[in-house]
């Protein structure tokens, strides 16, 4: 195994984490992750001009997601895809699992969220991974992190209540 | 950032993910410390980070599934395995006339068509056909053609690695080309070897020449023709060439593996360094 792919190879466990985070499902998890190797090793000469392997995988993941989801759009039936999709700020749902909380995020903002908080990315990383400007990072950041604060019922916001 | 400078969203933001230095982290606690509203939402924010990393970690502790790791150990398509192991190299040619290289440009007659090999170098599968091989690696079917063993060059030393080999067809002579792809550096800067059977008319001396910005050297080395193209320097581009004269010596088809010691055979690796 060459230089490129001990280091690909070091990232799996972190773009596997992500992808599940994201799409849930262990196997549609995988088979982004399977894909966006793949893509990595045929546009392998382009990784130098992106800075590190790591950010550079993660772009990769991130469009292998975009892909997967389009595809599997046109697949579910409506009701699926409005659920999939409604924006989770208006309705009142309280979770107890933070997994299902960030579930019902708009995805936009779970993208975001699980970047910064689960892969420990700084907000330029982030923006640079999803392609977004960094302003939108912070403000997605926001929104996911005030819609969190009403729909998870996570420790310190049972404190407060018991207050 | 100044002592001074007032504590906004952003700042908030840093500290909940870390992301400030420490002399303006303090700051932020002085802040939140005389901010109760903002201190419980940082706090939230804070417990949602560490739930959502909890939630997650098993994931990055589990074991890699196997197809994962089988798309990075997949070898390069047509890369032949067994030549790589081939042990005894039996060198059946003097050559002769290789004394050194010679620095070239393209207003000399180079002795061979390069022209033909150019639009060769940068582009990916899609020109290369790996057709006529059957179940032969491009090197065997090569070494068949001619009937005699071409050992694969080897540049690990020289630090790059074959990623694949393909058999293709350049103006209607098949040439099998090699590519190596640099291990140690970080650009993973690419080396192609093209070699072919000589046409009549071809005779070029060993020589090394620049064309736009890719460095090439060739050579004809008994009854095969070597092009040498990477976008590398010279000294790199000449150690590769080196290497390959040396190591990818014809060795007779079903020899005995072990090394036949013949002072006629015997090609001085230092002939090449001269120039």
């Amino acid at each position: 195994m060459d230089d490129l792919k001990l280091l690909m190879a070091r990232e799996i466990p972190h773009l596997r984490r992500y992808a599940r985070a994201l799409v849930g499902d262990a196997d549609r998890a995988d088979d982004i992750v399977q894909d966006c190797l793949e893509k990595a090793l045929r546009k392998r000469q382009q990784w130098r001009r992106q800075g590190s392997v790591r950010h550079w995988l993660f772009r990769i993941l991130y469009r292998c997601h975009v892909d997967a989801l389009r595809s599997r759009r046109r697949e579910v039936d409506a009701d699926e895809y409005e659920w999939a999709t409604a924006p989770a700020q208006e309705k009142r749902i309280e979770c107890h699992d933070v997994a299902e909380a960030m579930a019902a995020l708009p995805a936009s903002q779970r993208e975001v969220l699980l970047l910064v908080a689960l892969e420990g990315m700084s907000y330029d990383e982030a923006a640079l991974v999803l392609g977004i400007e960094v302003g939108t990072v912070r403000s997605r950041l926001s929104r996911g992190r005030e819609s969190l604060r009403r729909s998870w019922i996570g420790v310190t916001t049972r404190l407060r209540r018991v207050k | 950032m100044t002592a001074s400078h007032p504590v906004g969203e952003t700042d908030l933001m840093h500290y909940v993910d870390g992301l400030l230095d420490p002399a303006r982290r303090s700051e932020v606690e002085d802040f939140l410390a005389r901010n109760p509203d903002a201190a419980r939402r940082v706090a939230d924010y804070r417990a949602q980070n560490a739930a959502i990393r909890q939630r997650f970690a098993a994931v990055a502790d589990e074991p890699v599934p196997a197809r994962l790791m089988a798309v990075l150990e997949e070898r390069p398509r047509a890369a032949p395995p067994r030549l790589a192991a081939a042990a005894a190299v039996l060198a059946l040619l003097l050559l002769s006339g290789f004394t050194g290289w010679m620095l070239g440009n393209e207003s000399d007659d180079p002795g061979m068509a390069i022209e033909a090999f150019l639009p060769h170098l940068e582009t990916e599968d899609e020109l290369a056909a790996p057709t006529l091989v059957g179940t032969l690696p491009p090197v065997d079917w090569l070494s068949n053609s001619i009937a005699l063993n071409l050992r694969q060059p080897d540049l690990t030393a020289e630090g790059f690695a074959l990623e694949r080999g393909d058999l293709m067809s350049v103006e209607g002579r098949s040439v099998v080309r090699l590519t190596y792809r640099d291990t140690q550096g970080t650009e993973g800067k690419r080396l192609r070897l093209f070699v072919a059977t000589p046409r009549p008319a071809e005779q070029p001396k060993p020589r090394l020449e620049r064309r736009d910005g890719m460095g090439l050297a060739y050579w004809k080395d008994g009854p095969l023709l070597f092009l040498l193209a990477g976008d590398v320097d010279e000294s790199t581009l000449r150690a590769a060439a080196a290497s390959i004269h040396r190591t990818a010596r014809l060795r007779a088809p079903d020899m005995p593996a072990t090394p036949v010691h013949n002072g006629q055979a015997a090609i001085s690796p230092a002939s090449l360094d001269g120039g």
